[in-house]
């Protein structure tokens, strides 16, 4: 057989796959913990809503021998009422990464460039990455998107801008004015993405809903999830909304049937009686932070948060030590070296008692350090 | 007589894959494309594998004493193997190499190899009754700049020699500028960073600086090959005021060197931006680890851990010099072969560290060890520094070990140091016989071999 390294493309040789954490079980052994506190992936700790969780429990197993839905029909009726447009407008995915990669597959060719932020969700850069395309990464200005620079990196060869809005770890985001400054500079020339996957923990009327936009700006495509808010992070449902000539395209590079038949009914589920639980999350969301944010004062840390349910902090070590130290208390969080933001860690906001056991930890270990 | 099955093609698979070269070097593998031959153990072919050194050495922009001494390799292997590789076998020879090294490997199956002369103490008699063969052996092992010996699989070895092009150290005197803020971290073109390098040189004691530093058309064609990568902060004016720069290690590791600074003052900031830029450049890479074997003191210690302290020995001083370490991601933990004299070492550094590692026993179970063993050397007169990298394992391994120390502090080499690469038993098997040469365990490397690397150094008395 021919070497495999002849058969495979030079970005794939070149690209690095991420290795996610190890289960639980295996991590509690491995420190030596009786119990694991994930704030490391930003999910609800409420979990899903009432209407969700009724929904799992009613689950007919025997309908795990059937093929589910291949294109989440309930669902994308679901959202189409919900926000008032046509169901062939949504495409259901596993997740919000596969509907990255069906964009960017939809729409890029050899020697197109996408454009991000230098600092923000790692997964468009990868999916650009392993596909052959180039990433033009622009530096925020300050914790935020600059969308100047953003505007200024685009030439003919741009296909896609990601803005991630919030911005995941810095929680900071384009107001209604900002966008439509940025709308109005890209003057159509290329699509932009708006990844919206924390907008529902913001509850401020500045914020700009990118289903209007799209109304308005056919050239904008928008990502949402069931992964954070809505608690669904374990059935992997996101999807895409946008004009329906963009859909067209992206349903032609899009994966059917990837969404499992769980998943849908209980994403359906969850949007049915989502205000109560809405409310809650962000509730526990503020009161984490109301928590967290003296805790780190009197620590004397840096910290960085705006919308969404997790909050950064600036470590005085290394956050890969943290991260291990901080294991060893049973509270795993999320370094951020690989967002190149070295030294700092992003936790997930969460109940009192997980914060105040967070909190406790992190005095432990900043004090052993020390002394 | 098997039939000539020699082929030759351009093999462009590994374009910008760094392997770890003897002697600990990193090595960029075949950025110039290579040429395979695959030949049958029979000296008649000899002139074959001939042409491919000369082939190399001319694309790699070797001079012509560099290329007689690829030459000379080539012969000296390639007629050993003929000798140790069964009739009915073949021998696989790779030719390539970068812009500032050329590079022959040869890949064949044997049962047993006697390669003791390429050990950097081996002497020749005339009257020595080990024949011509080993002669070869011993003058390839001087003539190459580095050479590896990889036992892949059962009976499968690749040996590897390097020949460096020649580069004239640097004659002039680097500009001493008078900076003004505001300064920025940026990746500028090779020059700047080439002159970066050599104001660095001028300014840092020898300890700190790549050998690199000192040549600086190396320097520029290491970075080139992709060998290097570099950061400079530019002051106001764009000029170079301070350097980091880093190559890939191991399988996931980085070694880093820096940051200098040029500046009298801001030298903290600067030292900031300098790292902050390495580490923003790494964060998405396929690195897990960064180390800092020879940290200069503008090190910012907040982004790193302390690994320990080597004892840097210099005009009959010792001086104790920190390494530094951090990981780029979560450790997902690993395994590692320990024998049970350097067990509880082992245990209380990994804790220190918090690292999660399995300790798997590495003892002699009876197995039959081949009687010599074979050590790569790498030697840095600058630093008064050798390396040694275990390549292949020996009953008379302790005697070689004391017989290298000896050699090495005789020729102005005191810092000597051992990397045993924790992911092979017999390497692991080997502490008993480098404490009883006179080697005591300093520190471990996470990440930097095929798993983490325990560094011994050698307990001179200069």
């Amino acid at each position: 057989m021919r070497p495999l390294a002849e058969l495979v493309p030079a970005y794939v040789l070149g690209f690095t796959a991420y290795t996610p954490s190890k289960p639980d079980p295996l991590l509690m052994r491995q420190y030596g913990v009786t119990r694991l506190h994930r704030l490391n992936n930003n999910e609800n700790a409420l979990g899903p809503p009432e209407s969700a969780k009724q929904t799992l429990a009613a689950f007919n197993p025997e309908q795990a021998a059937i093929y589910p839905n291949g294109d989440s029909f309930d669902l994308r009726h679901a959202l189409a009422a919900k926000f008032n447009k046509e169901p062939d407008r949504f495409l259901v995915g596993n997740g919000s990464c596969e509907v990255i990669a069906s964009v960017i597959k939809a729409f890029c060719d050899r020697g197109d460039n996408i454009i991000t932020a230098d600092k923000t969700f790692a997964v468009y850069e990868w999916v650009a990455s392993f596909s052959g395309f180039t990433t033009r990464l622009v530096p925020l200005a300050g914790y935020g998107f600059n969308p100047q620079a953003m505007l200024e990196a685009i030439d003919e060869r741009t296909k896609i801008v990601f803005v991630c809005n919030p911005n995941n770890p810095t929680g900071t985001w384009w107001d209604n004015a900002a966008m439509e400054a940025f709308l109005a500079g890209v003057d159509g020339r290329c699509l932009v993405v708006l990844d919206e996957a924390y907008r529902e923990f913001v509850d401020d009327p500045r914020f700009p809903d990118g289903m209007e936009l799209m109304e308005r700006h056919p050239n904008v495509i928008v990502f949402r999830t069931f992964s954070k808010m809505y608690g669904l992070a374990g059935l992997r449902v996101g999807y895409v909304c946008a004009s329906s000539a963009v859909t067209e395209f992206i349903r032609r590079t899009h994966t059917v049937y990837s969404v499992n038949s769980l998943g849908q009914k209980v994403a359906l589920a969850a949007l049915e009686d989502d205000r109560k639980h809405l409310l809650a999350t962000r509730r526990m969301a503020e009161e984490a932070k109301s928590l967290l944010m003296p805790a780190f004062d009197s620590l004397g840390l840096e910290h960085v948060s705006g919308a969404g349910n997790f909050i950064m902090a600036r470590m005085p070590v290394s956050d890969t030590l943290i991260y291990r130290l901080l294991m060893r208390h049973g509270i795993m969080v999320r370094t951020m070296s690989s967002f190149r933001f070295p030294n700092w860690i992003r936790v997930t906001l969460s109940t009192r008692p997980v914060m105040e056991d967070f909190v406790a930890a992190l005095g432990e270990v900043l004090a052993k350090l020390k002394g | 007589m098997k039939s000539a099955t020699g082929y030759v093609k351009p093999d462009r698979t590994t374009p910008n894959h760094h392997r770890r070269g003897t002697g600990g070097e990193a090595k960029t593998l075949n950025t110039i494309d290579s040429m395979n031959l695959e030949l049958p153990p029979d000296a008649r072919y000899l002139p074959a594998v001939l042409s491919a050194a000369d082939i190399v050495a001319g694309v790699c922009g070797l001079d012509k004493e560099k290329a007689l001494r690829l030459r000379l390799a080539a012969d000296a292997f390639f007629l050993y193997l003929c000798r140790a590789v069964a009739p009915g076998d073949t021998i696989t020879i790779a030719a390539g190499g970068g812009r500032y090294y050329a590079r022959l490997s040869f890949r064949f199956k044997a049962s047993q190899i006697d390669l003791r002369s390429l050990n950097f103490t081996a002497v020749f008699s005339p009257e020595d009754d080990s024949g011509e063969m080993e002669l070869g052996l011993f003058m390839a092992s001087r003539t190459t700049d580095r050479f590896r010996l990889e036992h892949q699989k059962p009976d499968m070895f690749l040996l590897t020699a390097e020949v460096d092009k020649a580069y004239p150290e640097t004659a002039e005197a680097p500009p001493v500028f008078s900076y003004s803020s505001p300064f920025r971290a940026a990746s500028p073109d090779p020059d700047i960073l080439t002159e970066a390098a050599m104001i660095a040189a001028s300014q840092y004691p020898a300890w700190h600086c790549p050998k690199s530093f000192f040549y600086p058309g190396r320097f520029l064609d290491m970075l080139a090959d992709g060998y290097y990568t570099a950061r400079a902060v530019l002051d106001a004016a764009s000029r170079p005021a301070g350097l980091i720069c880093w190559h890939p290690l191991g399988e996931r590791g980085i070694a880093l060197s820096g940051p200098f600074v040029f500046t009298g003052s801001d030298r903290a900031h600067i030292a900031r931006l300098l790292t902050e830029a390495f580490l923003e450049s790494v964060a998405r890479s396929k690195a897990i680890c960064a180390l800092s074997e020879r940290a200069t003191d503008d090190l910012p210690l907040e982004y790193f851990d302390l690994l320990g302290t080597l004892d840097y020995f210099e005009a009959g001083c010792a001086l104790a010099k920190p390494a530094y370490y951090r990981l780029l991601a979560e450790d997902t933990g690993a395994a590692v072969f320990a024998h049970h004299d350097m067990e509880a070492f082992l245990r209380k550094e990994y804790d220190r560290l918090a690292l999660l590692r399995d300790i798997l026993p590495a003892t002699a179970t009876g197995e039959a060890v081949p009687e010599h063993s074979v050590l790569s050397t790498t030697t840095d007169q600058n630093r008064g520094l050798a390396g040694l990298w275990p390549l292949y394992p020996g009953r008379d391994m302790a005697a070689n070990l004391s017989e290298h120390a000896a050699v090495l502090t005789k020729r102005s080499l005191p810092n000597i140091l051992v990397h045993m690469d924790l992911s092979s038993s017999w390497q692991a098997a080997m502490a008993p016989d480098l404490i009883k040469a006179g080697f005591v365990p300093k520190l471990i490397m996470p990440n930097a071999g095929k798993s983490d690397i325990l560094i011994f150094q050698y307990a001179s008395t200069c």
